[in-house]
């Protein structure tokens, strides 16, 4: 395994109040693998990307679990040895490509920057691949956009950028939050095609962190589905989609308006997502399930193989 | 069947001189009482500067927009014939209340804009109770503030708030962008219900194709400022005559298009 | 890159607890500014129980008495007890302070999200007349208009707020310019309201917070600006006990009777600082982003 998480339990502090955004999640990616960790707000995906890359905010704690990357609890490692491993081992790409860049340096020098850091090569030989890497990533004109700023290019060209950028060292994880969210459809499809180009000519394996099923559908082998903080379902892809288990998983599913028969209602999720202050004992989503039964409402289910022919689909669920 | 808006070769020019862009080009569609039309596009392509200008919050250079048979521009003027009688609902329901008003505060609003009345009228405790019940809150929820609701919630109030004043049209700018999928299936379907009660009529202006989908009887796809193709949009779906349409629609990321994952 | 932490608002059990007490308790300094202001105020609010002088009856016999146990900070040069002057005195000089602050800061937030509100010519012409006051230093075009309206206390009061408005419309404006673009005021004009209507109600609430904390800052300095018009001459006449005019006859004697000056001016100091402390503490509080 490349990357394995194991229960892990994160708190954040807000004024007087503990909000238990992570409960005992554990996922594991292995080497070359798309994985899709899919999730609405307040579901903890994001918070999970952000606790492997070790960039969690300062009021937020880690109660528990550990997350191994390559053998190595990097819970342990110093803050040093962390930021050595982002950008160089585990490389990153958010929702919004302007942080990732550097508003006051052209694009080639930016990259550049990188390829000297990771390569130990010559200012110059780091420039011609500042510039391939550009090419890499079908940027058209690689030379023209090199000498541009950020603000100069739209924002599915900085979002290329940006992954040429993630790409440099070349990491052999890739962590990415919502890399599509701000862009247009059309954008969103040559993205996306581009990530998976990128893997699997590289072997470089990608968390992808989205609250889009489609988006999952079409990149990701396997799917990890949270819920306030928790597992709730995970498997292959075409088995969870196809056949989820996990009544929020097919909720979820069933909100999605289909192409197919728009004259069917969507069914929408009734209620809200619980306080995350005061986790209930039993199921988390049991407050919104219709399923829902007296056990539910008081243990709390684990992660379970939902039949033998289908080899790791798990769900966390009573009633299913 | 009675038209309700009709645009007519409306444009929208911003800046002079080398500086000028044109947002919206020569744009032809008309909107029938009590249908769902969707305006579809992606960022930029002039669908909200449209929306802009049908609600009164930027006025065309070119063209004329008539609402019921009567021009809604006059010389840069916006003509309110009937206050109230068109309302809008925004994306963004973070930025879209006031957080410094209570939620009664805000929904009452728009109903400053009418005669006396009227207002007395549509007001009353009993229309503004009933109005909150059906779009999902509670009563006791009207003394709250903004920030107390979560953007599904505050989505409904934006809801309740356009139609306070009884509108018989009403422009939705992307209502669920900013929401979750499991919220935005509950908003959605309230807007259809609200529909079908008060027999409305929607522009439904969208990024999102299978949301047009579940909620437009007709469409128009834009691109660049330019209506491309519009029609009813089940037949658009099925066989759509723009190049542009049909890289919408294989853009679409679809659940189950490849099942070999 | 934002992490979305905010617990479902609206799931919550209705929340008793207040963030605003929460924040204040966990900023000592602030209560310090608070709690300092309000002795003052309770001492000068209860001056005759608490002393028993009056602070304009003058006793020759008494002139010049160092700080004993019957005279605390000693007396003037016409013998009134400098105590009872510094607690009769912190009415006129407290009253005064904030009474300008806060006519400066109500007409600048009027004028200021008018002007960010319409923009255009009336913005530019607004702003140029503003640019114009502050391009005198403060003190000068106060001493001038304080001299042209003839001097008392009113007066000076005028000229120190004229002075102060152009920073407050600044601020309004720029919040102006801000929330004119948020959907809340669009939709509001897409509702057919009219603009004096949407500024009192949207505007001005919205744009009235970084104001509030410029004025508590501006408090202590309106002070001190009265306090120098009454060094000038300018200010209070006397023998109005008012704390910048006992600071500028004191002055004099510093040398030979050092408690006539010294004890006013701490005065001063001390009220200006909690003003100060509570300025900053407010502005810690509205910060939203200081809620963790």
């Amino acid at each position: 395994m490349l990357l394995e998480i194991s229960d892990l339990s994160v708190e954040f502090r807000l004024l007087q109040d503990k909000v238990k955004a992570l409960h005992q999640v554990s996922l594991s990616i292995d080497r070359g693998e798309i994985v899709g960790v899919v999730g609405e707000s307040g579901s903890g995906k994001s918070v999970t990307a952000l606790s492997v890359l070790g960039l969690l905010d300062k009021n937020a704690t880690i109660t528990g679990g550990a997350i191994r990357f390559k053998g190595t609890d990097v819970l342990r490692l110093s803050p040093r040895e962390r930021q050595a491993l982002r950008g160089k081992e585990i490389g990153m790409v958010f929702q919004e490509p302007m942080t990732a860049l550097n508003p006051t340096m052209r694009i080639g020098a930016q990259l550049a920057e990188v390829f000297r850091l990771h390569r130990g090569v010559s200012r110059k030989e780091a420039y011609a691949l500042a510039v391939n890497s550009l090419a890499e990533v079908h940027i058209r004109d690689p030379e023209l956009v090199a000498r541009k700023y950020p603000f100069e290019l739209s924002g599915g060209m900085r979002q290329r950028v940006v992954i040429a950028l993630a790409m440099a060292a070349p990491p052999e994880l890739l962590i990415a939050d919502e890399p599509t969210t701000a862009l247009d459809v059309t954008i969103q499809a040559e993205i996306l095609k581009l990530m998976k180009e990128l893997a699997e000519s590289r072997g470089t394996a990608i968390m992808l962190i989205t609250h889009d099923l489609g988006v999952v559908a079409q990149l990701c082998q396997r799917v990890v589905v949270m819920y306030a903080g928790e597992v709730v379902e995970t498997g292959k892809t075409r088995h969870v989609l196809a056949a989820p288990v996990h009544p929020y998983t097919r909720a979820l599913i069933g909100a999605l308006p289909d192409l197919a028969d728009p004259d069917q209602p969507l069914q929408a999720i009734a209620g809200e997502v619980p306080d995350l202050r005061h986790r209930p004992a039993g199921c988390i989503f049991a407050s919104r399930c219709a399923a829902a039964n007296e056990q539910c409402r008081s243990q709390h289910p684990v992660l379970e193989m939902v039949s033998a022919e289908r080899e790791t689909h798990q769900a966390a669920c009573w009633v299913r | 069947m009675e038209t309700m808006l009709q645009v007519n070769g409306v444009a929208k020019r911003y800046g002079t001189g080398k500086q000028q862009v044109q947002a919206v080009k020569q744009v032809t569609f008309s909107i029938r009482r009590g249908e769902t039309f969707g305006l579809i596009g992606e960022s930029g392509c002039g669908k909200s500067t449209l929306g802009k200008i049908i609600i009164g919050l930027e006025p065309p250079t070119a063209g004329e927009v008539l609402y019921r048979g009567e021009p809604l521009w006059q010389k840069n003027r916006f003509q309110r014939q009937k206050p109230g009688d068109i309302q809008i609902v925004f994306q963004d329901p973070q930025s879209s209340l006031d957080p410094r008003m209570t939620i009664r505060d805000i929904i009452c609003e728009p109903l400053l804009a009418l005669p006396a009345h009227e207002r007395k009228e549509k007001g009353s405790e009993e229309r503004l109770h009933n109005l909150i019940k059906r779009v999902g809150l509670k009563v006791e929820q009207l003394s709250r503030y903004p920030h107390e609701f979560s953007g599904g919630q505050r989505q409904r109030i934006a809801i309740a708030r356009a139609l306070i004043t009884d509108p018989q049209f009403v422009v939705l700018d992307e209502p669920t962008s900013a929401l979750d999928v499991s919220v935005q299936a509950q908003v959605l379907n309230l807007l259809k219900e609200l529909k079908r009660e008060r027999n409305l009529t929607y522009l439904f202006i969208s990024h999102n194709m299978a949301v047009i989908r579940y909620m437009c009887d007709r469409m128009a796809v834009m691109y660049k400022g330019e209506i491309v193709e519009q029609g009813v949009t089940a037949d658009i779906f099925r066989q759509s005559a723009h190049p542009y349409t049909a890289s919408l629609l294989s853009s679409l990321p679809s659940l189950f298009q490849q099942k070999g994952g | 890159m934002s992490v979305n932490l905010e617990p479902q608002p609206a799931t919550l059990p209705r929340r008793r607890f207040n963030p605003f007490w929460y924040k204040l308790k966990k900023n000592p300094l602030t209560l310090l500014g608070l709690s300092l202001l309000l002795i003052l105020l309770l001492l000068s609010v209860f001056a005759p129980l608490i002393t028993p002088y009056d602070p304009t009856k003058i006793n020759i016999v008494e002139r010049f008495a160092p700080p004993s146990s019957t005279h605390w900070f000693g007396t003037d040069e016409v013998g009134r007890d400098i105590f009872t002057r510094i607690l009769y005195g912190a009415r006129l000089s407290l009253g005064v302070g904030v009474a300008v602050v806060c006519t400066a800061g109500l007409i600048g937030t009027v004028i200021g999200c008018i002007s960010g509100y319409f923009g255009g010519r009336l913005d530019q012409l607004i702003m140029r007349l503003m640019d114009m006051v502050l391009a005198f230093p403060s003190l000068v075009l106060a001493m001038a208009l304080a001299a042209t309206l003839g001097p008392n206390l009113v007066n000076a009061m005028i000229a120190i707020a004229i002075v102060k408005i152009p920073v407050y419309v600044r601020l309004a404006r720029a919040e102006a310019l801000a929330l004119r673009e948020k959907l809340f005021v669009k939709a509001a004009v897409t509702f057919g309201i009219p603009s004096w209507r949407i500024i009192l109600r949207h505007i001005i609430p919205n744009a009235v917070s970084p104001v509030v904390i410029q004025v508590t800052l501006d408090i202590g300095d309106a002070i001190l600006l009265v306090a120098t018009l009454g060094f000038l001459g300018l200010g209070a006449q006397p023998p109005t006990p008012e704390w910048g005019a006992m600071i500028s006859i004191g002055w004099k004697y510093l040398l030979d009777y050092w408690w006539y000056p010294t004890f006013p001016g701490l005065a001063l100091f001390l009220a200006s600082c909690g003003f100060n402390l509570i300025g900053d503490g407010i502005r810690d509080i509205l910060d939203p982003k200081a809620n963790r």
